[in-house]
């Protein structure tokens, strides 16, 4: 994991002052809240509609035990005992009161945390694989690009105030698991054909009010031409994007209306021009790299046979294995994914006793590293597959063994009408009535991988055009209704989900989605995922079964 | 034809804690039941100028009109009636203390 040096921690020491100033400059009346609101947005502090919300980053979703011990402490100290893991990879708090929040902010910088760049117009936090180190197939630690980029764009004094937000994801896979295809750029670790490690750079995919793909600007990038390169393309964009109409001012947008050739041509103009310093940009590569290195992982057989016969003596840890474990790079070891999607449960939200659970997990059994997923889940990185079974025992005892991850219940969901200011809908308890309907696990079995994403309103936090099925809440007249989407994904196959036709009210959706799955079941053929089948048949058969009753 | 005026309660969210509160006519309050309803566009209209008063921006953050249902008392709006609840509309995890006190 990466240390912070003496820079980072005084930087990040110094914003917390400073915020602590500005608070009681506000409370003082000396600022206006018009001046106050900019500076607390900048410090990840919303208000939304029962309370202020902290958004904090957490770099590329990667925490020690402590940090997560420290995020218990806070909800449990300043709010009410809970925290909401995001599709940013990221942990909002949802009732902090704004004169703890200075308080909030120091501890924070006490675990190397902080909550910097987490709104505005500003490059947010970078997002990655969340098996990063551990994957079998990575080309190298995505992490070490992540890092890389984030000491680049912390306060990066040209693109502090671009036209609008602007996310960057990494992976080091072929297989996508950051969902770099809807990033503003997307940077994908790929080898050359000379077999070196680079960059391939995708530009301009998003979600929100006009969903695209990120398309190819760069098939391959030198590794010590990235941080050139990205500024290159930050520069073309701040340049000619725009700013008089914030729903058209994303990148995607502009790199849509030149068309990806003149746009990369525009970008290698730009960065032909730049002052390069490649030696330096490797230096501080491998200097990163060695926060990265390998943990100090056992030596062990490749097969445990405690993980074999406990899967044979316990049904629900079998089930839980089948699920939510994964292949490691290391003999031996396990990549396990704590679900955060009990029946019944807020997607994504975890409890203070279960933050020190997950903390106490990571650190006796998964070399003290937790990662946040993109699908509001945790995962233990380095578990070694002798000691899955004790993992598994202890997250049970606090409801936190849900095998079902990329299962129907594994549904993600943004805040929506409950909590949030911008939101025209419900979410959360739509995704808890589908949840509950499919809640018998021999269902969900049946049914197999299906990814559900609900997004409260346009912006999309909850990611629904990438879901197999996608649910959008829009306020109709005064009515919750629902929109839905057919066919989207998120890997390294994206595509943006079709509408299938008009919307359905709360009382309707979870009825609507039952009839889609069931559409599926008739539909399918032997061995066929939900996607499989809707990518053969076509939105038509499940368009006729679903609206054949009106 | 101009709109009909829906009888309508200032609100806004407490400086200090975000809290959702409404105008009584004299303080602020955190129980909708508390809050002073305005009957006419006149009434309305002097309430909104007084939103934009300095010693408000010392207390509450970004106050606006709410039409409401007198009889109920509940916002018209489903928004709005989720925020005079105070909490959101499913058993979401909370601490009970905390819970007791909001
Ligand atoms: S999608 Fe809309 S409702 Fe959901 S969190 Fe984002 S802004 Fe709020």
């Amino acid at each position: 994991m990466y240390r912070y040096d003496e820079f980072d921690a005084a930087f990040v020491r110094e914003r917390s002052a400073q915020f602590r100033d500005q608070v009681q400059r506000r409370l003082t009346g000396a600022l206006t809240e018009e001046e106050f609101r900019p500076l607390r947005l900048m410090n990840g502090l919303y208000l939304q509609l029962h309370a202020y919300m902290l958004r904090l980053a957490i770099p590329y979703g990667a925490m020690r035990g402590e940090q997560m011990r420290h995020l218990a402490m806070i909800a449990e100290r300043y709010d009410r005992g809970y925290g909401h893991f995001t599709t940013r990879q990221n942990i909002q708090f949802n009732w902090p009161k704004l004169k703890d929040v200075p308080d909030i902010l120091d501890h924070l910088a006490d675990v190397e945390m902080h909550a910097i760049q987490s709104s505005g117009n500003c490059i947010r936090n970078t997002t990655s694989d969340p098996y990063a180190g551990a994957a079998p197939d990575e080309i190298e630690d995505p992490r070490i690009t992540g890092e890389m980029i984030r000491q680049w764009s912390s306060l990066h004094p040209e693109f502090m105030f671009l036209g609008r937000k602007f996310k960057i994801a990494v992976s080091a896979t072929e297989e996508d698991r950051a969902a770099i295809k809807v990033h503003d750029i997307g940077i994908q670790i790929v080898r050359n054909e000379a077999g070196e490690a680079g960059y391939k750079v995708l530009v301009g995919g998003g979600l929100g009010r006009t969903p695209m793909i990120g398309k190819v600007l760069r098939e391959f990038l030198p590794k010590a031409d990235l941080l050139p390169y990205l500024e290159a393309t930050l520069r073309v964009y701040n340049l000619f994007g725009r700013r008089d109409n914030k729903y058209k001012a994303r990148i995607k947008i502009l790199v849509h209306k030149l068309g990806i050739e003149e746009y990369a041509a525009r970008v290698e103009e730009e960065f032909a021009s730049l002052d390069k310093s490649p030696e330096l940009d490797a230096d501080e590569y491998r200097r990163i790299a060695a926060y990265f290195a390998l943990p100090a992982f056992k030596a062990a057989a490749e097969e445990s046979v405690l993980l074999e016969r406990m899967q044979r003596e316990d049904a629900g840890f079998a089930a839980w294995v089948k699920r939510n474990v994964h292949p490691h790079r290391q003999p031996g070891y396990a990549i396990a994914t704590i679900s955060l999607k009990p029946i019944g449960g807020a997607p994504g939200d975890a409890t203070a006793e279960q933050m020190r659970l997950m903390a106490a997990v990571a650190e006796a059994h998964s070399l003290d590293e937790l990662r946040v997923t993109h699908e509001q889940n945790i995962v233990l990185p380095h578990v070694r597959k002798d000691e899955l079974y004790l993992v598994w025992s202890k997250l049970k005892s606090q409801g936190l063994d849900a095998p079902n991850k990329g299962m129907v219940t594994d549904i993600i969901a943004c805040p929506g009408l409950d909590y949030c200011n911008l939101a025209t809908a419900r979410s959360i308890p739509v995704a808890q009535n589908i949840a509950e309907t499919f809640a018998d696990p021999a269902m969900q079995e049946k049914i197999g991988p299906l990814s559900i994403k609900i997004s409260g309103c346009i912006n999309a936090c909850g990611h629904h055009h990438i879901g197999h099925i996608g649910i959008l809440g829009l306020d109709k007249a005064g009515v919750e209704s629902y929109q839905i989407t057919l066919g989207g994904e998120s890997t390294e196959t994206a595509a943006i989900g079709e509408r299938v036709g008009p919307g359905f009210s709360y009382g309707e959706v979870t009825g609507a989605i039952e009839t889609l799955i069931e559409t599926y079941l008739d539909q399918r053929e032997t061995g066929e995922t939900f996607l499989q089948t809707y990518r053969r048949v076509g939105l038509t058969a499940f368009k006729e079964t679903l609206y054949a009753a009106a | 034809m101009a709109k009909k005026f829906t009888p309508s309660v200032l609100t806004a969210n407490h400086l200090l804690d975000g809290d959702t509160v409404w105008w009584t006519g004299a303080s602020w309050t955190r129980d909708i039941g508390k809050a002073e309803i305005v009957s006419s566009p006149e009434a309305a209209a002097v309430l909104e100028l007084l939103s934009g008063d300095a010693t408000f921006e010392a207390e509450v953050v970004g106050p606006y009109l709410v039409e409401i249902d007198v009889a109920s008392r509940e916002p018209v709006v489903r928004r709005e009636a989720i925020r005079a609840n105070r909490v959101p509309t499913f058993a979401y995890i909370a601490d009970p203390e905390q819970r007791q006190a909001a």
